[in-house]
């Protein structure tokens, strides 16, 4: 595992503690688009390639995260040199799982889809959660609709509750 | 798949550190996925730059709570630039950022982590084994068992992690306070790293969190002003109580699971307490 230089004194375990849920997060954003990629793998990786590695702890964030950037470009040039260079169509390969990318890309075009449904069928309800999703609070809610908090919260609850059923059941919101 | 962008609160305080926990979980890239379906991609023309302004330095040493409600929303209304911000939070983010409380997804991932570096740290010695021959190796792998066999007799006497590690509580009067008290909550959070499944197992790891305890009651924490003091002994009785009941309850028939989600909670919300005092001023 990597160490700061002894004037910090600092131990890997403590530089893991402090860094590795960041890390880990940033490593899974960065390798999104490729869902094959396993963010916890690279994020291992990562600390078993820093291993002999010592720098002062002042510039342990930057060291880090510069050697997680460099990782995941790797990752991802890799799995780009797997395509078919005429066609640029990736070689099948049962490794992969693009079938789960396909999945989460209609589950997100669904929930759109669910909500103009909710537009239909509950406007008020639709409303509400676009207005909390696009970042509007309860209270300018209330204003702009002339309606109580109570009453927000109902249509709100039960917008969502109609959304995840029609999301995940594919029922009518 | 989760539709995680519909667990969004809609109170302005609880959005703030809802989408702070977001930045540094694991479900960004769900999260603005799911808003751009909702919301469209926004506005090309908008940056992080344009939006934030001047705040810019502002979120990354203490988060949201430095941008108003209309920054917030054109956030969420560019969802694409939430990744942007993450990876400026992540290169370039505070000591705020890392006292933020992470989500049990992100906790149990990197303990995976962990626990897959610590069984990988004795892999070396095997190494050494099979460069060396076979005879030579039976020596050395004698050699190894013995040193083995101390360490884990001298671990089972004195376990070395949380407050009963012998670092854990090194202070001296010139010692940072925040720092101190994050480093107590740090330790605390080894309390995850093992996860007994049998009531004998999860006695004997619930006593030595008890026993961490006991060492922070009776330690002088030089590095503490009395006001800080006074609360972390309070405080330490208090979780002391929590976990003495949690062991009685075991002692009593409690499920091992039960009471070790328990005793999750009653950490949790010490560590939370630790943290939020690091930050709070005394005089």
């Amino acid at each position: 595992m990597p160490s700061t230089g002894s004037s910090t004194n600092v131990s890997a375990r403590e530089l893991f503690d402090q860094w590795a849920p960041r890390l880990l997060a940033f490593l899974k954003t960065k390798l999104r688009t490729r869902p094959e990629i396993d963010a916890e793998d690279a994020l291992y990786d990562l600390w078993v390639k820093c291993a002999e590695k010592t720098f002062e702890q002042e510039e342990s964030q930057r060291m880090l995260f510069a050697a997680a950037r460099n990782l995941a470009i790797d990752l991802m040039r890799k799995k780009a040199a797997r395509q078919w260079p005429e066609t640029g169509v990736e070689k099948i390969d049962p490794a992969d799982q693009p079938h789960e990318k396909l999945i989460t890309r209609e589950k997100h075009a669904k929930l759109a889809d669910c909500l103009k449904k909710l537009d239909a069928a509950h406007p008020e309800q639709a409303r509400i959660i676009r207005a909390i999703l696009r970042g509007d609070g309860y209270e300018v809610v209330c204003q702009e609709s002339n309606m109580t908090p109570a009453k927000a919260y109902k249509l709100k609850f039960n917008g969502i509750a109609s959304l995840r059923k029609c999301v995940e059941g594919g029922g009518e919101p | 798949m989760s539709i995680i962008a519909l667990d969004m609160p809609s109170e302005r305080d609880e959005r703030i550190s809802w989408l702070e926990k977001q930045l540094i979980g694991l479900e960004l890239g769900g999260l603005t996925s799911q808003l751009e379906a909702v919301n469209g991609p926004g506005d090309s023309s908008q940056t992080l730059d344009t939006i934030l302004g001047d705040k810019q330095t502002g979120v990354l040493a203490g988060g949201f709570s430095e941008l108003n409600d209309k920054q917030i929303a054109q956030l969420l209304t560019h969802p694409r630039l939430l990744l942007e911000l993450q990876e400026c939070v992540c290169e370039r983010g505070g000591a705020y950022w890392s006292r933020i409380e992470l989500t049990a997804g992100m906790r149990q991932a990197v303990d995976r982590v962990r626990r897959r570096l610590d069984v990988q740290a004795v892999v070396p010695e095997r190494t050494v084994i099979a460069r060396i021959g076979p005879w030579l190796g039976w020596v050395v792998a004698a050699a190894i068992a013995i040193v083995v066999a101390v360490n884990w007799q001298s671990s089972r006497n004195d376990p070395s992690w949380g407050w009963l590690r012998p670092d854990a509580l090194a202070s001296s009067a010139s010692t940072d306070r925040g720092a101190y008290l994050n480093r107590l909550a740090g330790s605390a959070n080894e309390w995850f790293q093992v996860r007994p499944t049998d009531r004998t197992a999860a006695a004997a790891r619930i006593s030595e969190l008890r026993r961490g305890c006991t060492r922070l009651l009776l330690s002088e924490h030089p590095g503490l002003p009395p006001a800080d003091k006074d609360w972390l002994l309070e405080r330490c009785q208090v979780w002391a109580g929590k976990l003495d009941q949690q062991l009685a309850f075991l002692e009593s028939g409690m499920e091992a699971s039960q009471v070790i989600a328990q005793v999750d909670e009653t950490v949790n919300a010490l560590i939370k307490a630790l943290r939020l005092r690091a930050t709070t001023n005394v005089s």
